[in-house]
């Protein structure tokens, strides 16, 4: 476990590996990502060290990825990788993560911005101070065409990191024994004005393998607009006045797995069904059932459905298949439009379709300009899956000023990626399957 | 079994205790139920590193170098389109949009090293297109190439200013100009004392006066410009065709 030695030697504290992997304190692997010094072989480096983003949380384990700008989609996160402290190689996830679009309809029909593709998202990349950026590390970001001239670097980029809670805790045999860890997580995060708006693009890699991508809306309201009527809009001033126009966030991103570094990856779907109890049984039964989704799909969220990205090639070490699940976030399915009216939309892959609607891709005549045409009855050999989160904001009184911020967006977590939790404390590392209490 | 929890507490305290400022990390405030930690506020401000030194070549997906840049931009603009093309200006050569490392092909995807790529794009006035042509930075060809007409990405700052330009020389710009004096004192003569955001505004049926109705096929923008260092100024109810070099006001204030 080269990291674990890593932080005993950053911190030149002689206390045992236990503590190292409890200890909150630990924060040696909490420093400015850039400043990690090389613990584990890491792959082959697909970008140079000024692109790459590498952080060893506290707990042992290591996000490695590369960061690039792009003139439409702002920030692209390539090469993403995860290597718990248990693991020799770090573990590809993502060939490439971006949002794909950000399309907002106002309720009363006025108007609809398509923020990546027809508005200025990415040149609208604001300066971050270092208040903003706690504890971590602010990149400089070359910006083309920046709305500014005066400033083509914008210290944009903050890497840092953050307690999120307990990652776990089991009480031990004994009165006084916890098993407790407190998870870290990397951060890395823009923000970017568009109009009076403001978009946070957040992306969190959890010390257990968990990536949490979100985009958070603050800003201002648009406050001209305060001129709604009844049922388009929030009176937000006093008494019956200043109705401010409600409106949707259609946010989308685009992730293009390539687990085990292979981009063959497969998807799965799986539904449950609950059937009353059947004579004798105590409870109703539920029953679990796999689809493997072989041709581009438009999927629909629902309860108890689910799809995973599973891995073509690589197994955790109980010989089952990597794979990563998509854990949605809650939506507001806006139906308004062709493109919005699925959650999620796996297609194969082509470079040209870039934006989930409003493609400006330099894709074939006819080949349509929105994710839902790219669903087309192709098989899936390379998939890149779509997701859809919505959110309908009717704005409220403390929206006023500076409106705070308001989050969506979703997870993937890791499933089957490794054979025990992967922050499993060295000392139950042999509870894995069927165990039976030592003495 | 016996490395316990009461060793991993002393643990805490004395990490806690050895950490030094400037190496802690942002989850020094963040310990939910960590009482020693609590205190907002505590962990250091993020450290600003400076532009990172650029080489002639990027490597891998790093961004597109300067060079690169300008390479990829020569190298796509040919003679022919060089010739034939029109600008927003009404002048010789394509106008400039984007110039963005390129997405892998997909026999590439799981190759650590496949050759870098440029996407070009480019607007076309003189027949309304969107030129992209795709740039292989290793062997300086020009693999891919596509118009498309009635495509619209977002507007360069050449073409916001251009925009402005036209609306502060016309009877619409009455508006912008007199907010502006408000805001500073000054007259507005020119695009460079703003900062321009802009959206492309795309027409729909019966939704903006008929002078309008091209826009989409046209390269039309809306504008939202912020004095600098000073307020917004709302001109949504502006359009400006760039194409056809009008200006127009939607039906809705």
């Amino acid at each position: 476990m080269p990291s674990i030695r890593t932080s005993r030697a950053r911190t030149r504290a002689a206390v045992g590996l236990s503590v190292a992997a409890l200890a909150a304190g630990a924060t040696t692997g909490a420093g400015p990502a850039a400043a990690q010094p090389k613990a584990a072989p890491a792959a082959a480096a697909e970008c140079s060290a000024n692109y790459k983003i590498e952080q060893t949380l506290s707990s042992g384990t290591t996000w490695r990825m590369c960061w690039r700008y792009d003139s439409k989609a702002g920030l692209v996160l390539d090469d993403v990788s995860y290597q718990p402290k248990g693991e020799a190689q770090p573990i590809k996830v993502l060939n490439s993560a971006r949002l794909a679009q950000i399309d907002v309809p106002y309720d009363d029909g006025s108007v609809e911005y398509d923020d990546l593709t027809g508005f200025g998202f990415a040149q609208g990349l604001v300066n971050l101070a270092p208040g903003e950026c706690p504890g971590g590390t602010i990149k400089s970001v070359k910006v083309p065409d920046s709305w500014d001239p005066a400033h083509p670097d914008v210290n944009g980029l903050c890497t840092t990191t953050r307690s999120r809670g307990h990652a776990y805790r089991m009480q031990g045999d004994t009165a006084d024994k916890v098993y407790q860890a407190q998870g870290k997580d990397l951060l890395v995060y823009t923000v970017n004005q568009v109009g009076w708006y403001e978009y946070m693009t957040e992306w969190r890699f959890q010390d257990d393998g968990t990536i949490n991508m979100n985009v958070g809306a603050t800003g201002s309201l648009s406050y001209d607009d305060y001129d709604a009527g009844d049922g388009r809009g929030w009176p937000i001033g006093k008494d019956a006045s200043a109705y401010a126009t409600s409106h949707s966030h259609n946010v989308f991103w685009r992730l293009d797995f390539g687990l085990d570094g292979s981009s063959r990856t497969k998807i799965e779907q799986y539904d449950s069904a609950v059937s009353a109890p059947a004579h004798g049984q105590e409870a109703p039964t539920n029953k679990t059932t796999r689809t493997k989704v072989t041709k581009e799909l438009a999927g629909d969220a629902k309860t108890y459905r689910w799809w995973r990205v599973v891995s073509a090639t690589g197994k955790n070490k109980d010989g089952h298949a990597r794979s990563y699940e998509i854990v949605p976030g809650p939506t507001t399915r806006y139906p308004g439009r062709s493109f919005t009216q699925h959650d999620v939309y796996f297609t194969e892959y082509d470079k040209c379709e870039q934006f989930a609607s409003n493609n400006p891709g330099n894709c074939p005549a006819g080949a349509g300009k929105s994710v839902d045409k790219w669903v087309n009855g192709q098989t899936l050999t390379h998939p890149i899956v779509w997701m859809n989160v919505g959110f309908h904001h009717i704005a409220r009184d403390e929206d006023q000023q500076p409106m705070p911020v308001h989050w969506q967006g979703f997870s993937i977590a890791p499933r089957d990626v490794t054979a025990m939790n992967p922050l499993t404390p060295d000392e139950l590392a042999w509870q894995n399957g069927h165990w039976r209490p030592r003495s | 079994m016996v490395a316990g929890a009461a060793i991993a507490v002393a643990g805490t305290a004395v990490m806690v205790g050895i950490t030094l400022p400037g190496t802690a990390g942002a989850d020094e405030t963040g310990g939910t139920g960590a009482g020693s930690q609590g205190q907002a506020g505590a962990a250091r401000p993020g450290v600003v590193e400076s532009a990172p030194a650029e080489r002639e070549k990027g490597k891998g997906t790093d961004p597109l170098t300067d060079d690169e840049t300008k390479r990829a931009e020569r190298l796509a603009a040919n003679g022919q389109l060089l010739a034939s093309a029109e600008n927003v200006d009404g002048k010789r050569g394509p106008q400039r949009l984007t110039v963005d490392l390129a997405d892998p092909e997909d026999d590439e995807a799981d190759d650590p090293n496949p050759p870098r790529r440029a996407d070009v794009t480019f607007y076309d006035y003189r027949n309304d297109t969107l030129v992209t042509k795709t740039v292989n930075l290793d062997t300086g060809k020009v693999e891919d190439s596509g118009v498309q007409h009635g495509v619209q990405p977002p507007l360069s700052r050449a073409e916001n200013a251009e925009a402005a330009a036209l609306l502060i020389a016309g009877p619409l710009g009455a508006g912008l100009k007199a907010d502006y004096k408000d805001a500073t004192g000054r007259e507005l003569t020119s695009p460079d004392q703003l900062l321009l955001n802009g959206a492309v505004y795309r027409a729909t049926p019966g939704a903006q006066p008929a002078v309008l109705d091209t826009c989409g096929e046209h390269r039309c923008v809306r504008l939202f410009p912020k004095v600098k260092n000073g307020p917004w100024i709302d001109a949504r109810s502006i359009v400006v065709d760039l194409s056809a070099r009008k200006v127009a006001q939607l039906k809705r204030g």
